[in-house]
């Protein structure tokens, strides 16, 4: 038997063996047969064509201490048009030596005439191609893609990282929403159907961002400015950095009690008059007070009207940005969505019409403000200092009598 | 019955065969080496030289003490001969008895420790041992006078495995000193040394060291029974036998614990472990072996034991970066670039613009150079051995990046990976990593992470299928034993380890009774 089975043995280690090398390394791919793409912009082109622009990482001009030069500039952008994003994406292989590698893409940047007719061709793209990761960032330009993506965000070499940092910065004060693909595709998913993304002006040759771009089910119907951005972020319960600047009673310009909120909670109730919806946010935030008036002195009554009229700012505020979500049609607070959750019954029947209900809706707001610390002094500067502090009248140039 | 016969002859012939390993074949060709000593001089004379022949480090000296003829013959340089004339000529010369007898004789020499010697095949083996042979004219039997002095270095450090603390000695090449090195530590008649000879020439000592109230029985009479089969020509180190022992010789992992550290040893005994110790050898092994033992150091049980922790979690990793690290490079550049962060893949493309070889052949090449560089250090006279290190890290190091033929990644990552492997404590877990990961490279050249992941997987399968004399080479980790797992990751506090390992399932699992130290409520004046 042994020696039946030992040339059988041999005979299948040999085809296992040569099998390994069979499979002819057929989707190796070197680094430096690659072009890591870093970023992708849509525009609207003539025709139904969509213009697709790509950002290329030029690896020897990134400065690092491994040994790039940093002479040039660290990326290099090629631009195509197609009839479809896809189309263009293979198009490029007629137009860019070394074959594209979009797994480390981490920008999308959409033109706003893109925007407005609508995302959902490209969202159902980027959700399905395996190439991309899902924490991609989307933002919007205010005009064209490809100018973002060509613009200096000095001293980040590479564009797409300095769009990135420059949008991860603003929305940790409260200034923008979350943009990456996950967030931006769940809220486009939710009942709400209302993404917002963060919105990128070029001015100067340089970026900077300008607000959000309001969405209803996939299409741009309007902007928010960063002010405005605050108060919808309030909409939503959450912790971020929102200043809210209080006039000092005297007459100077640019003096006033800034309050820093750091936390705040929503709550919500709703009710109907008739058909008409009744939505009663009631808003709880917390802050710290950051500079008080000149001469000012927190007592407790200072102390009361510096929460009152905090509360009647952040109270004026909400309402603005309700009456634009509301005038644009885009449900970007979320109300929708609440409805959905506590009120499922209700859904069921007017879910479909929640974009008429929630335009004619009936919202107040009510904002509770909770001052935590005063800071480590109670007073300002000049208020420690008093008469007796000061030098004898003699040595300020003055007769004593 | 023609089967029947065949299977006689043939266990007739294991048994002689047998035979001649335990005792040599050194006896006389027409006598047989069992026929008694001769019982004239010149007839001893004879047979000593027929045996001996044409061995010109034989000595022989016939001396006429007072009319009775006396010979003497040992080996050239294996003999103190200040201690042969001091305890056995100046005495015979003090025999003022005419023609003194066997007995006058070993009056006279009662100083030394005289054995008696009645076959040829004994004083064969004697004079072969380096001892001396008296034969006395008209004798029956002749005498052996230990005054053997066989070259050999004092104890010196353990050189291969050096620590920080603790006791510095290691083994030296005479099976005497090192049991006497042992019964310095153990001083207990429970220390049990069994020794035979193996090897048809060399007769080599083969001793197997135990604790007898400690050890599982079983485990020893299988050392026994694996060293009574042996059949070989020499037997002059370790390795040799290590190899004719062990559970499973298609592996390339260390199956036995080999060490040159007496107290590495001590430790193993006192787990029910035993030793197997060869005349001739520097170091010894012990077994059962087990995987975590391996990545154990003679420090970590010197130093504190929380320390440990980091220590050994440390050598676990530096095992298994020592194997995967080029080949999880390598796939990631060549095939899952998409796991790096975008930064490093950036800089990692601007290190390969240009360089003519695929990451694969790039890493195969400046492992092969690596692998030169370390024998070639490694053989070469120590003073050659440092400038050719010099030489080939400037090569390796620097020339090669800045001619662009490797990146400089490839350089850290086989760098990092040679580290790695230096850093454990076995220099038998260093070959067997040196080796692996050139399949695993190759693999992933051709597969990417998913070739490493089955590779892996085989190796694990492959691990814990081992078996050293019994013991699951993987526990206790696989099988899982809650309470081994006390001296793995971490060494517990000597206080906790008051059992020994279950799994070499002691006679006596009791190591100690110490409770946790600390201050007493007496000493501290609280209330009890």
């Amino acid at each position: 038997m042994k020696s039946v089975w030992r040339p059988c043995a041999t005979l299948v280690v040999i085809l296992i063996w040569t099998t390994l090398f069979l499979s002819g390394c057929y989707d190796l791919r070197e680094v430096n047969d690659m072009n890591i793409v870093t970023g992708i912009g849509l525009d609207e082109a003539e025709n139904g064509m969509v213009r697709v622009t790509l950002q290329l990482v030029n690896p020897n001009n990134v400065p690092s201490a491994a040994g790039g030069q940093g002479s040039g500039r660290a990326f290099l952008t090629r631009t195509v048009e197609a009839r479809s994003v896809e189309q263009a994406v293979n198009k490029f292989s007629e137009v860019v030596p070394h074959f594209l590698y979009l797994s480390h893409n981490t920008l999308v940047v959409f033109g706003d005439a893109y925007a407005k007719h609508g995302l959902s061709r490209a969202f159902d793209y980027f959700e399905r191609s395996r190439f991309f990761r899902r924490n991609q960032l989307f933002v919007v330009a205010q005009g064209e893609a490809r100018d973002v993506l060509a613009a200096s965000t000095t001293p980040e070499p590479l564009n797409s990282f300095g769009v990135r940092f420059l949008v991860e910065q603003t929305a940790r004060r409260a200034r923008l929403l979350d943009s990456e693909q996950l967030s931006v595709l769940k809220a486009y998913l939710s009942v709400s159907k209302s993404p917002v993304m963060a919105l990128i002006d070029v001015r100067d040759g340089r970026l900077r961002v300008a607000g959000a771009a309001l969405f209803r089910e996939g299409t741009m119907v309007g902007t928010l400015t960063p002010n405005e951005m605050e108060a919808l972020s309030l909409l939503r319960s959450g912790r971020g950095e929102i200043s809210v600047s209080i006039p000092c009673p005297t007459s100077a310009a640019d003096t006033n009690t800034s309050l820093q909120i750091d936390s705040w909670r929503r709550n919500m109730r709703s009710s109907f008059v008739g058909q008409r919806l009744h939505l009663e946010i009631q808003l709880t935030v917390s802050g710290e007070i950051e500079r008080l008036c000149p001469g000012g002195q927190l007592n407790k009554q200072v102390l009361r009207s510096v929460q009152r009229e905090g509360e009647a700012i952040i109270q004026r505020r909400l309402r603005t940005v309700i009456e634009k979500l509301q005038s644009d049609g885009s449900d970007a607070g979320g109300f929708g969505q609440w409805m959905f959750q506590n009120h499922p019954g209700w859904w069921r029947e007017h879910g479909a019409d929640w974009s008429d209900i929630f335009q004619h809706a009936d919202v107040s707001c009510a904002v509770q403000l909770q001052i935590r610390r005063a800071g480590l002094s109670s007073n300002a500067p000049e208020v420690m200092v008093n008469e007796v502090d000061k030098a004898p009248k003699a040595g300020r140039g003055e007769d004593i009598p | 019955m023609f089967h029947k016969r065949k299977g006689k002859k043939m266990r007739h012939m294991s048994l002689s065969l047998e035979s001649n390993s335990q005792y040599g074949s050194l006896g006389g060709a027409e006598l047989g080496p069992d026929s008694p000593v001769p019982d004239t001089l010149s007839a001893m004379a004879q047979s000593i030289q027929e045996d001996w022949d044409r061995c010109a480090d034989l000595q022989t000296r016939i001396v006429d003490v007072r009319g009775t003829k006396v010979l003497l013959v040992w080996i050239r340089g294996s003999v103190n001969l200040s201690r042969l004339e001091l305890s056995v000529l100046t005495p015979l010369t003090e025999i003022y008895r005419e023609r003194p007898r066997l007995e006058h004789i070993q009056w006279a020499l009662r100083s030394c420790r005289l054995n008696p010697l009645r076959t040829r095949r004994e004083v064969n083996q004697m004079i072969a041992d380096g001892g001396v042979v008296l034969y006395v004219d008209g004798a029956s039997v002749a005498l052996s006078v230990d005054s053997g002095d066989a070259p050999g270095r004092s104890v010196d450090k353990a050189e291969n495995e050096p620590t920080l603390y603790g006791p510095q000695e290691g083994f030296v090449e005479s099976l005497d000193v090192n049991l006497a090195l042992l019964r310095k530590r153990i001083r207990s008649p429970h220390l049990k040394v069994e020794s035979r000879r193996v090897g048809e020439y060399s007769h080599s000592e083969v001793s197997i060291v135990y604790v007898d109230n400690i050890v599982k029985p079983q485990l020893v009479e299988e050392a026994r029974r694996r060293i009574s089969g042996l059949s070989v020509d020499t037997m002059s180190d370790i390795y040799k036998l290590m190899e004719l022992v062990t559970d499973v010789p298609k592996t390339v992992f260390p199956m036995v614990e080999e060490t040159e550290r007496p107290d590495r040893v001590v430790g193993g005994l006192m787990q029910g472990r035993i030793a197997l110790m060869v005349d001739g050898a520097p170091s010894c092994f012990m077994v059962p072996v087990q995987f975590v033992t391996l990545l154990a150091s003679a420090d970590d049980y010197y130093m504190n034991f929380i320390l440990t922790l980091f220590i050994r979690l440390l050598r676990h990793m530096a095992f298994w970066l020592s194997l995967l690290l080029p080949s999880l490079y390598v796939a990631l550049l060549t095939y899952n670039q998409d796991l790096m962060p975008t930064p490093l893949l950036i800089s990692v493309a601007s290190q390969h613009r240009g360089i003519p070889l695929p990451t694969v052949l790039e890493a195969l090449v400046m492992m092969v150079s690596f692998e030169l560089l370390r024998e070639a250090g490694l053989r070469l006279p120590r003073a050659v051995g440092q400038s050719v290190s010099i030489v080939g890290t400037l090569i390796i190091g620097d020339a090669a990046v800045r001619a662009g033929l490797v990146s400089a990644g490839m350089v850290i990552v086989v760098a990092a990976t040679g580290m790695a492997s230096f850093a454990l404590p076995v220099y038998g877990f260093v070959n067997p990593n040196r080796q692996l990961q050139y399949l695993f490279v190759l693999v992933a050249g051709l597969f990417g992470l998913v070739g490493i992941v089955t590779l892996g997987y085989l190796l694990v399968v492959h691990l814990v299928s081992l078996r050293s004399f019994g013991v699951p080479y993987m526990g206790p980790i696989a099988p899982l034993n809650f309470h081994d797992l006390k001296d793995t990751f971490v060494r517990a506090p000597w206080y906790a380890m008051d059992r020994r390992p279950e799994q070499m399932e002691t006679v006596n699992p009791r190591r100690g009774r110490t409770r946790r130290p600390g201050p007493t409520k007496q000493s501290t004046g609280e209330n009890p």
